[in-house]
């Protein structure tokens, strides 16, 4: 082949592959420079906003928003989750709001619960940032997105009549709060109470759990509700434990009076008196009190399963698991604690992108999600709604739905709104509780540490992180 | 003669035909994989949350991950024990799977697939499995340990003995390499071992003067790969981090914080995207080291019958 004519062609090796290599880096800077878009100054506009709906709570959808020019409809775009029951939800709304005929047409995008927030971040990083999305709720989600998504504060000023913030638990309007401004418009909320198994209580012929319990209280009753089999393995806990996350020792410190991080957030307090009494506390369940299991000693089925009598900390999310399994029970406030209850409260809700190119229509479709009317969906599908004026439509008469078996004090779960806690939203909250305390509370558990020992280990690797972090 | 040297560096039209032919694969290396590569270099000198631009902060990161990261060394320390222990153990075993089904006995092949089948299964699916045999009260193990008197622990749930339990689910998926090692057995010709009985070897002389070497290089391949394979060992500390202590987190104390949970969790979880890079490229660092290792080493044990 050495003696070919062809030796004339004017591509040489070297040249192809040069070509190719220029071609490939060429492709690998675009893709390294390809980011997001900075986020574009947004103002409300003065212009007038939507006319105010029929006075008068509870008000119906918000239905005024001016018309469009025809063929000139802004398309917005709408990312939310796949989960049990909700997706229908927003589902429904979109297509209430398309059939509506107003500012703008939805067309929404649904991906895996666990996905959304990737999804989010990836479309966000490509430039094509959704207009409206959903946050899952997370206290994270709160502080990590809230620069990109717009401030509302303007808006729900300007639009007062239809938002009727007054609705709102006011607990659920700080949630979605960040450094002053309003990042979020509350869907529904996630309290955490105590849910009890009616049917172990009265075989054991133990009183039923009261709202003003405290926690002696739940000692008597857990240990008299555990029970073992001959051979001493445990067939039945009093009470669940929440040995590994954050949610049951975050508790724990908010009712002692405590919080979980100094103000500023640079500092874990865990290892301040009310954190420590509240490890100690979760160590005697276990160990002292035995009404809850330690590591490895959860029994299948849970609290649903007939096995754990209470479930410290149910909430909302975990009522359609009991549903479905038919146990007969209710549900109490979390037993107060030496100074408050502090129940944890989340939700999700909807946000705006601050990219979005129709702020105005995204607007003017949050507005119509969480009206009077839409809201009353998701009290109908089993959520719990963050306005007052749905819940009393709704679960408060006994409305909510067509399901059975729902807790016959429901009034307690929207009670315990009023003493509900959130915890300050950090960047780094879920690094700092799931990696940072986790693993300590892990080797409490197993007896190798004592509570003392976790507390001042947890803050210390926690404190010497966050010392190092530029922005908490 | 700069003229003929030249012509010499001209393509042959054959030469071309075949590069453009081959396009769409070096196109999409490129692209696909030297691209994100190129990109993930670039974003691991920088801080990127991929909701904001990228901010550049030079080696920070890499300063950071190695001076100020405790779960960095965490991690890889989980992943190194594992692959100490977990690495040998699979190459004997395979080793050991491909010399019993080597046998020339009726119905061979069925004891092929029966010990092949757990490879196939899905991680996920073996992993929850494998969590019924180590779980405490419920647990075959247990079980089985409690019939001579003894009470097993939480296996998976405890900080001491859950990365052990992780070891031996993965000697589970020997499959693969046993086939390899299969192939290579076979292919050692049948002279050598009649040369060796000849010279009055016995089983073991055989194998240790005959198997092995032929086999060396199928058991380098095996090392390699498998050492590639062990340092992004992910679904079984997922799957079971997530059953023993909550979705995304590390198991007891970190037990089962492999370098890849970590840095899926910094980049995924806490869309450290940054960070995440450089992470990736430690790690990719990390692999190529101990593999140009594997290779120089290979020049006094690997025995390769046709020459180098």
């Amino acid at each position: 082949m050495a003696d070919s004519p062809v030796r004339r062609e004017r591509t040489s090796r070297r040249t192809f592959l040069v070509s190719s290599a220029a071609l490939g880096a060429a492709g690998a800077l675009l893709a390294a420079c390809q980011t997001a878009q900075p986020p574009p100054a947004t103002a409300v506009p003065k212009a007038a906003a939507p006319a105010p709906a029929a006075a008068g709570a509870p008000t119906p959808t918000p239905a005024s928003a001016a018309k469009p020019a025809a063929g000139a409809k802004p398309k917005l775009t709408y990312l939310h989750f796949d989960q049990a029951g909700l997706k229908e939800v927003r589902q429904s709304v979109v297509a209430d709001y398309n059939q509506a005929n107003r500012v703008a047409t939805v067309e929404d995008s649904i991906v895996a619960h666990e996905q959304l927030e990737t999804k989010r971040n990836a479309l966000i990083a490509a430039g094509t940032a959704p207009d409206v999305f959903v946050n899952q709720g997370s206290s994270q989600n709160i502080a990590a997105i809230a620069d990109i998504v717009l401030d509302l504060t303007q808006y729900i000023q300007r639009d007062a009549k239809d938002v009727q913030l007054d609705q709102y638990y006011p607990r659920a309007l700080d949630y979605v709060k960040y450094k002053g401004r309003q990042v979020q418009l509350p869907a529904y909320t996630v309290t955490m109470t105590l849910a009890f198994n009616k049917q172990l209580f009265d075989e054991a012929g133990v009183k039923y759990p009261t709202n003003d319990w405290t926690y002696d209280d739940l000692v008597k009753a857990g240990q008299a509700l555990t029970k073992k089999d001959a051979s001493g393995k445990p067939t039945q806990w009093g009470v669940t434990v929440d040995r590994r996350s954050y949610i049951e020792w975050m508790n724990g410190i908010w009712a002692r009076g405590g919080d979980v991080f100094t103000e500023d957030l640079k500092k874990l307090r865990i290892n301040e008196k009310f954190g420590v009494e509240t490890l100690q506390w979760m160590h005697d369940k276990v160990n002292k009190h035995k009404m809850s299991p330690g590591p490895g000693q959860d029994i299948e089925g849970g609290f649903v399963g007939g096995k754990y009598a209470m479930d410290w900390g149910a909430h909302v999310n975990s009522w359609a698991v009991f549903r479905k399994s038919g146990i007969k029970w209710d549900l109490v406030y979390l037993p107060k604690g030496p100074v408050e209850r502090g129940p944890r409260t989340v939700m999700d809700g909807w946000q705006i992108a601050k990219p979005s190119k129709n702020p105005e229509a995204a607007w003017d479709f949050v507005l119509y999600a969480a009206s009077f009317e839409q809201n009353k969906k998701f009290a109908d599908a089993g959520f719990t709604p963050a306005r007052k004026d749905v819940a009393e439509a709704t679960w408060l008469k006994g409305t909510a739905g067509t399901r059975a078996n729902d807790p016959q004090n429901i009034e307690n779960y929207f009670n315990s709104m009023q003493f509900a806690r959130h915890v300050q939203h950090s960047k780094f909250f879920l690094k700092v509780t799931l990696d940072m305390v986790g693993p300590h509370l892990d080797l409490m558990f197993e007896g190798k540490k004592t509570v003392e020992e976790t507390a001042n280990n947890a803050a210390k690797e926690a404190n010497d992180f966050l010392a190092a972090q530029t922005e908490v | 003669v700069r003229g003929t040297a030249r012509a010499r560096r001209r393509l042959h039209p054959e030469t071309v035909t075949f590069y453009l032919f081959a396009a769409p694969w070096i196109v999409g290396f490129l692209v696909f994989t030297v691209g994100p590569m190129v990109a993930s270099l670039y974003l691991s000198l920088t801080e990127y949350n991929m909701m904001t631009p990228p901010r550049w902060v030079g080696t920070l990161n890499y300063y950071r991950m190695l001076y100020g990261d405790k779960f960095y060394w965490q991690s890889l320390g989980v992943t190194l024990t594992y692959a100490v222990f977990h690495i040998p153990l699979n190459l004997a075993i395979a080793l050991g799977a491909a010399l019993l089904i080597n046998q020339q006995l009726r119905g061979i092949y069925v004891f092929r697939t029966i010990f092949f089948l757990p490879s196939i299964l899905p991680a996920i699916a073996s992993s929850i499995l494998w969590w019924y045999v180590f779980s405490k009260d419920y647990g075959l193990l247990n079980t089985i340990l409690a019939l001579v008197g003894i009470s097993g622990p939480a296996w998976l749930e405890t900080s001491t003995t859950a990365l052990w339990a992780v070891i031996v689910i993965g000697l589970w998926g020997f499959g693969n390499t046993m086939v390899i090692f299969l192939a290579g057995l076979q292919s050692v010709p049948r002279e050598l071992y009649e040369a060796a009985e000849i010279d009055g070897a016995g089983r073991w002389a055989k194998f240790r003067n005959v198997t092995l070497p032929m086999l060396s290089p199928v058991m380098f391949f095996n090392l390699t790969i498998g050492t590639i394979a062990t340092f992004q060992v992910f679904t079984p500390a997922y799957v079971l981090g997530t059953v023993v202590s909550g979705v995304g987190t590390s198991g007891p104390a970190n037990a089962y914080l492999f370098y890849a949970l970590y840095l899926y969790n910094t980049a995924f979880r806490y869309f450290a995207m940054g960070y995440a890079s450089a992470l990736a490229w430690s790690l990719f660092l990390i692999i190529v080291a101990v593999t140009v290792v594997h290779f120089l080493l290979a020049r006094r044990w690997v025995y390769y019958a046709g020459g180098r």
